[in-house]
C-alpha cells in the first residue's frame, strides 16, 4: 500500500494567522469611527477570529495526534523550484523598484532576461533572443500603442525626443 | 417599435461592418489584456469618437465593449487570468477545463456562451425595452442586498470541500474589501496608512496579483499547464473540440439563455457590473444542477453560466442611460460623454426624437454579437495551443507583463507592489486549499455589499426590518431561501430513492 505523506501543519496556518491579524488591525484602526463604519467589520471580523481560532485548534489537535508534522511543506517544497520562486518575486521586487529609472524597455528586457535564465531556459543566446522579442512586444503596446504613462527609462526618453513630446 | 424600423436599423447598422469590426478586434485584445478594460480604452480613444458622427461611434464603442467582455473569459480559460473582473469566475470550470487538455472545448463553450447570451439580451431589451428600465427603479439597495447575498453564498458553495478553509478565505476577502474609507463618513479604514488604499483595494491588481501571478508561482513545478495524463488530448488540435463544444451549448442553450438574462437583469441596475453577475448566474446554476459536485472541477456549464451572466450585462447596462439618462456602469458613463458631446439628450425623449439612435445602440450591438461568430470561433483551435508553451518561458511572462498591466488601470506605481503581494497571498492560498476564488469574491463583492447594506440601514435609521420591507424584496429572499434550501432537499429525496430501492 502507498504509504500517505504526513500533513503539513504549519502550512495550513498561514493564510488563518495572516487573516487574523489584519482583523486586529482592522478593528484597532476603526475603533473611533462611526457604527456605520465599523458595523460590516465587526460582524465580518468577529466571524473571522472565530473560524481563525477553529482552525488553530483544528492543527493543533491533528498535532497532538501525530496526523501531521509543523511544517511548511507545501509551501516550500519541491526545494529547487521554492528556490526558484524566491528567485522570480527578487527579480519582480527589484524589477518594480528600478523601473522609475530603467524604464520598461531596459528593466523589462533585463527582468525578462535574468527570470528565462533562473528558470533553466538555455543555451543563453535563446534567452537573450526570447527576452529581447517580448519586451519589443510590451514595449510596443504599453508604450507607444497604449501610452499608459509609465515611468521613463532611457530608452522612452529617447523615443520622446525623436515623437517631439 | 415596428418591424419597418427594425429593419432599417438592421440595414443601416450593417452598412457600418468597417467600423464595428476594428471595434471587436480592438475589443477583444483589451479584454485579453489584464489591467485594461472598455472603459479606459474608451477614454483614451475619445478625441476619436467625439470626432466621429454619433451613429459611427456608438456602433465603434459598442462593439468594443461587447467584444472586451468576451475577451475577458480567454485568458481566464488559458492560464487562469481573468482579462476582466467580469471573467474571474470563469477561471472556476475554464482551466480545470484546461488542465485536461480540453481548452479549445472550454474556449468554444465560453464564445458561444458570450455571443450568444448577449445576442439573446439584446433581442430581449430591444422588445422589453419600456418595462426593462422601469425596473431599475425597482430594484433599490434593500432588493440589491439580496441580490449581492446571492453572489456571497458562493463562497460558502466553493467551501464544500473544507467548509471551514473555504469560509475564512472568504471572509478573508470580504475584510480585505472593507480597506478604504467608509461609505457614510469618508474615514479612512485600515488603509496602514497608504493614500492609495482610501479608494479600497485596487481590483485590478488584486485579480492580477490572486490569479496572476498567484497561479504562476505555483505552476513553475510543472512542465506545462496541461497535466501529464492530458497532453495527448491537449495536443490534438483539430476541430474535434470545437465541434463538440458548440453541439454541447446549442443542447444547452436555456443554460445560456437564463444566465443572460441574469446578467441583463443585474446590469440594468446601476452599479451593479459583470463581476457580480457573472458570480450569481454561476452560484445559480450550480444550485439548480444535477451534479453541483462537479462544478469546480471543468463542469461545462460552470462555464457557460459565468460567461453568460457576464455578457448578458452589456444590453443590460445602457438601459438606464438611454431610458432614464443614468449610467448603469462607468463604460456607459463614457459613452453618455460621447453622446453629451454630439447634444443627444439621454432620456425617454430619446426614443421619440430619435429612434434609430435609441434603438440602433442595441441593434448594433446584436450586429457585433453576430460578426464575433465569425471572427472568433475559428480561432479557438489556435488559442488553445498557448496551454503547450512550457512553463520556463510562461511563468516569468506572466508574472513580469501582468505586474506592468497592473500599473495601466490608476497609473500608480503601487498598484504594482499591491499585485505582488496579493500573488504571494494567492500562491499560499493556492498551495493550501484556501481557495483564491472565495478571497476574490469577498474582494469584489464585500464593498458593494457594504454600500448597499449601509445605505438601506441609512435610510431605516438603523432599523434592519426595512431588508425585510418590500415586496420585491421579499420575493428575492423567498428565492434566495430557496435555492439554499434546494440542493440540501434534492441530496435528501435522492438518498430517499436510493434507500428505497
Amino acid at each position: 500500500m502507498k504509504e500517505e505523506k504526513p500533513r503539513a501543519l504549519a502550512a495550513d496556518l498561514v493564510i488563518p494567522v495572516v487573516a487574523l491579524a489584519f482583523t486586529v488591525y482592522f478593528f484597532y484602526s476603526t475603533r473611533e469611527l462611526g457604527w456605520e463604519a465599523r458595523a460590516n467589520g465587526l460582524i465580518v471580523g468577529a466571524l473571522l477570529i472565530v473560524l481563525g481560532l477553529v482552525q488553530i485548534g483544528r492543527v493543533a489537535v491533528d498535532y497532538v495526534r501525530k496526523r501531521g508534522t509543523f511544517s511548511f511543506g507545501p509551501l516550500v517544497e519541491p526545494r529547487d523550484i521554492f528556490h526558484k520562486r524566491l528567485g522570480l518575486l527578487a527579480i519582480t521586487i527589484v524589477f518594480v523598484a528600478t523601473l522609475p529609472w530603467l524604464g520598461l524597455g531596459i528593466g523589462l528586457f533585463a527582468a525578462l532576461a535574468a527570470s528565462f535564465a533562473l528558470m533553466g531556459v538555455r543555451p543563453y543566446a535563446r534567452v537573450l533572443k526570447v527576452s529581447a522579442i517580448i519586451t519589443v512586444v510590451c514595449w510596443i503596446g504599453f508604450v507607444v500603442v497604449l501610452d499608459i504613462g509609465l515611468p521613463q527609462g532611457p530608452l522612452e526618453k529617447l523615443y520622446s525626443h525623436f515623437r517631439g513630446d | 417599435m415596428s418591424w419597418d424600423l427594425l429593419g432599417h436599423l438592421f440595414v443601416s447598422q450593417l452598412s457600418l461592418w468597417w467600423i464595428i469590426w476594428p471595434g471587436i478586434i480592438l475589443g477583444i485584445i483589451v479584454g485579453f489584456l489584464p489591467g485594461f478594460n472598455a472603459e479606459n480604452t474608451l477614454i483614451m480613444l475619445l478625441p476619436l469618437t467625439l470626432a466621429m458622427p454619433v451613429h459611427y461611434a456608438f456602433a465603434f464603442m459598442t462593439s468594443l465593449y461587447c467584444a472586451t467582455h468576451l475577451g475577458g473569459g480567454i485568458p481566464a480559460i488559458l492560464v487562469r487570468i481573468p482579462g476582466t473582473p467580469g471573467a474571474a469566475a470563469t477561471t472556476l470550470d475554464g482551466y480545470p477545463l484546461t488542465q485536461q487538455g480540453r481548452g479549445q472545448f472550454a474556449l468554444v463553450l465560453s464564445f458561444f456562451a458570450s455571443v450568444f447570451s448577449g445576442l439573446f439580451a439584446c433581442i430581449v431589451t430591444v422588445a422589453l425595452l419600456p418595462y426593462l428600465s422601469a425596473m431599475g427603479l425597482y430594484l433599490r439597495s434593500v432588493e440589491m442586498v439580496v441580490v449581492m447575498l446571492f453572489g456571497l453564498t458562493l463562497i460558502a458553495v466553493i467551501a464544500a470541500k473544507d467548509v471551514l478553509k473555504g469560509l475564512i478565505a472568504g471572509l478573508f476577502g470580504l475584510m480585505i474589501g472593507m480597506i478604504g474609507v467608509d461609505h457614510i463618513y469618508n474615514t479612512p479604514r485600515a488603509t496602514f496608512g497608504f493614500l492609495e488604499l482610501y479608494d479600497g483595494v485596487p481590483l485590478v491588481p488584486a485579480l492580477i496579483g490572486l490569479f496572476a501571478v498567484g497561479e504562476a508561482l505555483t505552476m513553475a513545478e510543472r512542465k506545462l499547464i496541461v497535466k501529464s495524463e492530458s497532453r495527448k488530448v491537449g495536443g490534438g488540435h483539430d476541430w474535434g473540440q470545437t465541434i463538440e463544444a458548440m453541439h454541447y451549448s446549442i443542447k444547452r442553450w436555456w443554460h445560456v439563455f437564463w444566465t443572460g438574462m441574469v446578467g441583463l437583469v443585474i446590469g440594468i441596475v446601476p452599479g451593479a457590473g459583470a463581476s457580480i453577475a457573472s458570480f450569481v448566474a454561476y452560484q445559480q446554476s450550480r444550485m439548480w444542477s444535477k451534479h453541483p459536485e462537479t462544478y469546480g472541477t471543468g463542469e461545462p456549464d460552470g462555464v457557460i453560466a459565468a460567461e453568460g451572466g457576464n455578457n448578458g450585462v452589456c444590453s443590460g447596462t445602457l438601459v438606464p442611460m438611454m431610458a432614464l439618462g443614468v449610467p448603469g456602469g462607468s463604460t456607459a458613463a463614457v459613452m453618455m460623454i460621447v453622446l453629451q458631446y454630439h447634444g443627444m439628450v439621454m432620456g425617454p425623449q430619446l426614443f421619440t426624437d430619435d429612434p434609430e439612435l435609441a434603438y440602433g445602440v442595441f441593434v448594433g450591438m446584436l450586429l457585433s454579437y453576430l460578426f464575433m461568430i465569425l471572427t472568433i470561433f475559428p480561432l479557438a483551435r489556435y488559442m488553445s495551443r498557448v496551454v503547450l508553451i512550457e512553463t520556463t518561458y510562461l511563468v516569468p511572462i506572466i508574472i513580469l507583463v501582468t505586474v506592468v498591466a497592473a500599473f495601466s488601470e490608476r497609473q500608480y506605481m503601487f498598484d504594482m507592489g499591491v499585485a505582488i503581494v496579493f500573488g504571494l497571498i494567492g500562491y499560499i492560498a493556492n498551495k493550501t486549499d484556501f481557495h483564491v476564488a472565495a478571497i476574490l469574491i469577498g474582494v469584489i463583492l464585500g464593498p458593494i455589499f457594504e454600500n448597499y447594506l449601509v445605505r438601506a440601514m441609512r435610510l431605516s435609521e438603523g432599523d434592519p426590518r426595512i431588508l425585510f420591507s418590500s415586496t420585491l424584496g421579499n420575493i428575492l429572499w423567498g428565492f434566495l431561501v430557496l435555492s439554499l434550501l434546494f440542493p440540501a432537499f434534492r441530496a435528501w429525496l435522492k438518498k430517499r430513492k436510493a434507500a428505497a430501492a
